[in-house]
């Protein structure tokens, strides 16, 4: 008898313990996610990203000039290939690119337009507007050149599209100089440049984790001859690592280092303890992509992406006047 | 101290104003308002259902779950398309392997001969388009030599054909019936290949005969292998003719101009298949 009203009230204390601790676990939540994604930032890392990215799609588009009948006319890569890629014709449709509505005659001057549009995103000119129409014209060019592709225009793509979103034209930039003028010159931070900034580190994390899982597939990075694997290779070679091959432990110390940062990114790039450690570690890792395999554009839009983990502050430090 | 440390992040999550000076770091002191609670939750939704479309991509490509990512990526495909999106970013995995080139010999109208092969470093500048000549070559062998021949199909196909019988006589009605849709499926996606890596090549041909003037051209594909460290350790090297491995059947394509008309929105010549 005596026993019932007190289970009743144990009962009910940790009823009301649990609801308020799980009310915590859920507000916790709430403003770790608004503060992860809704902290107003200044435009400086961005700044610094677009300016890099910017270069690096001009160069890209640049590029296409040299067999634009090939690439971009369709002589190499044609329509009726590309549509066959896909399983239905709204995918097929959604693949789009602008040379695709404009006769041959018409795509070199626009063309042309499209290497100017990307110069003035990467000065900051107008970058609300050009930094979209710079999204527009990577997405446009990859999906018109199927076929053609590697992780640089994977990257490329990904950096302009969270750019186009941002105020990355706040700072280092054309608009910035002309804004001044009218102003006190301060800088001033937006939430959709924290926005952007997060969009580049979590969808950097699932690029770089995904790569990592891949490889534990591999044999070759588990034995320790994938890096001899990719530098022995005449098509990639650009610098001669061949005296490698006599250091075969220091190839497999590389290849096991290269699969481990990259498994261990996605995790250890949050932590203001190992970040340093494995962006640190991401400069010899790309710049070798870069250097040694001959793809230099690719190494740098990696290191480029990497910014974002730089927080904007480093950036801004006797910076407003510019 | 916990209590408190709580109420103030609840007011944080409740109060914008207080949100933007409780987490912006002095130096990138906010001018612009924080969004409403509701915006911020619209936004959200759009972030979560963003990221989710993301990752789809490497969940999906280049293997996807039948039952879950294939029907989800399925889904989403039209905005994986029109955004560049549904990577796999499998970059040099499982394993990086040998390289492939396309080899190609043109015939003139006066008899001569002229051999080319793509990537070529020498003659492809700058380095950035080299590499989209290489990636065009292993397209070019992924879609080729990656795909069975029709004779292969067709004795794969036969066996499934005679494994839905034997399940169809033995009263796996249900069984039956999938592994009939699948067979279907798969037959469609081969002749789609088929079609693809014709139009393809019959492009490549085409370009390049246009570009290098001549009657008649003649694609195949070579492997080549890496070297072992032993071997460069006695002085191989990598362009060794000894590591170039050609398939039992390497001619990918033959092609003369004619009356065959090319796929292809820039074609002039017409180019007529000698070989099938």
């Amino acid at each position: 008898m005596s026993d019932a009203p007190m289970k009743t009230s144990v009962e009910a204390t940790t009823s009301i313990e649990t609801k308020t601790s799980s009310e915590a676990w859920f507000s916790n939540w709430a403003a770790a996610w608004n503060k992860f994604w809704f902290t107003p930032t200044t435009a400086h890392a961005l700044a610094i990203i677009r300016i890099l990215t910017g270069s690096i799609a001009f160069y890209t588009l640049l590029v296409w000039t040299f067999d634009f009948d090939g690439f971009i006319n369709g002589g190499l890569i044609s329509r009726e290939y590309r549509d066959l890629l896909y399983r239905t014709p709204l995918e097929s449709a959604m693949a789009w690119s602008h040379f695709d509505w404009i006769g041959p005659a018409l795509r070199m001057p626009v063309h042309m337009v499209g290497l100017l549009i990307v110069a003035l995103f990467t000065l900051g000119f107008c970058t609300r507007f050009t930094a979209i129409l710079t999204a527009l014209l990577v997405i446009s060019y990859s999906n018109r050149a199927m076929g053609a592709l590697f992780g640089l225009d994977q990257i490329l793509a990904m950096l302009t599209l969270y750019l186009a979103i941002s105020r990355c034209g706040d700072a280092f930039s054309i608009d910035r100089r002309r804004a001044k003028r009218g102003s006190d010159g301060k800088h001033s931070a937006s939430v959709m440049n924290a926005i952007a900034t997060r969009l580049i580190q979590v969808h950097l994390c699932i690029v770089y984790l995904f790569a990592g899982l891949g490889k534990c597939q591999g044999d070759k990075w588990w034995d320790g001859e994938a890096i001899w694997g990719s530098m022995a290779n005449h098509e990639y070679q650009t610098v001669d690592m061949l005296w490698l091959s006599d250091h075969m432990w220091l190839v497999a110390l590389i290849t096991l280092l290269a699969l481990f940062w990259e498994v261990g990114y996605a995790a250890l790039i949050w932590p203001r303890l190992t970040r340093p450690i494995m962006l640190l570690l991401a400069i010899p890792m790309h710049l070798a992509i870069g250097i040694c395999l001959g793809m230099l554009e690719f190494g740098l839009i990696m290191l480029v992406a990497n910014i974002a983990f730089i927080p904007a502050r480093f950036f801004q430090r006797d910076s407003e006047d510019r | 101290m916990n209590s408190k440390k709580r109420k103030a992040e609840r007011a944080a999550v409740e109060s914008p104003e207080r949100l933007s000076s409780a987490t912006t770091p002095p130096d990138e002191a906010s001018e612009q308002p924080v969004p409403s609670i509701w915006l911020r939750r619209f936004a959200s939704v759009l972030i979560v259902a963003f990221l989710a479309i993301v990752i789809l991509g490497p969940l999906s490509n280049p293997i996807a779950s039948r039952h879950l990512t294939a029907p989800m990526a399925a889904y989403v495909s039209p905005i994986h398309r029109a955004l560049f999106l549904g990577h796999g970013y499998r970059f040099f995995a499982p394993n990086p392997g040998p390289s492939h080139l396309v080899q190609y010999k043109i015939t003139r109208a006066d008899g001569t001969q002229q051999e080319g092969t793509f990537p070529d470093r020498e003659t492809i500048k700058p380095r950035l388009l080299y590499h989209r000549w290489f990636m065009l070559s292993e397209t070019v062998y992924s879609e080729h030599a990656q795909t069975p021949s029709p004779r292969e199909f067709e004795r794969l196909n036969l066996s499934r054909l005679q494994q839905v019988k034997a399940l169809n006589k033995g009263g796996r009605l249900v069984l039956a019936r999938a592994l009939e849709a699948t067979r279907q499926r798969e037959e469609e996606a081969y002749q789609r290949t088929l079609k693809r890596i014709d139009v393809l090549v019959r492009n490549i041909g085409q370009f390049l005969l246009e570009r290098e003037g001549g009657e008649e051209i003649e694609l195949t594909v070579v492997t080549r292998t890496l070297p072992f460290p032993a071997e460069v350790r006695q002085g191989a090297d990598l362009d060794d003719e000894r590591f170039l491995q050609y398939e039992a059947n390497p001619v990918i394509g033959r092609f003369s101009k004619g009356n065959f008309a090319m796929a292809g929105p820039s074609s002039s010549a017409n180019v007529e298949e000698v070989q099938p």
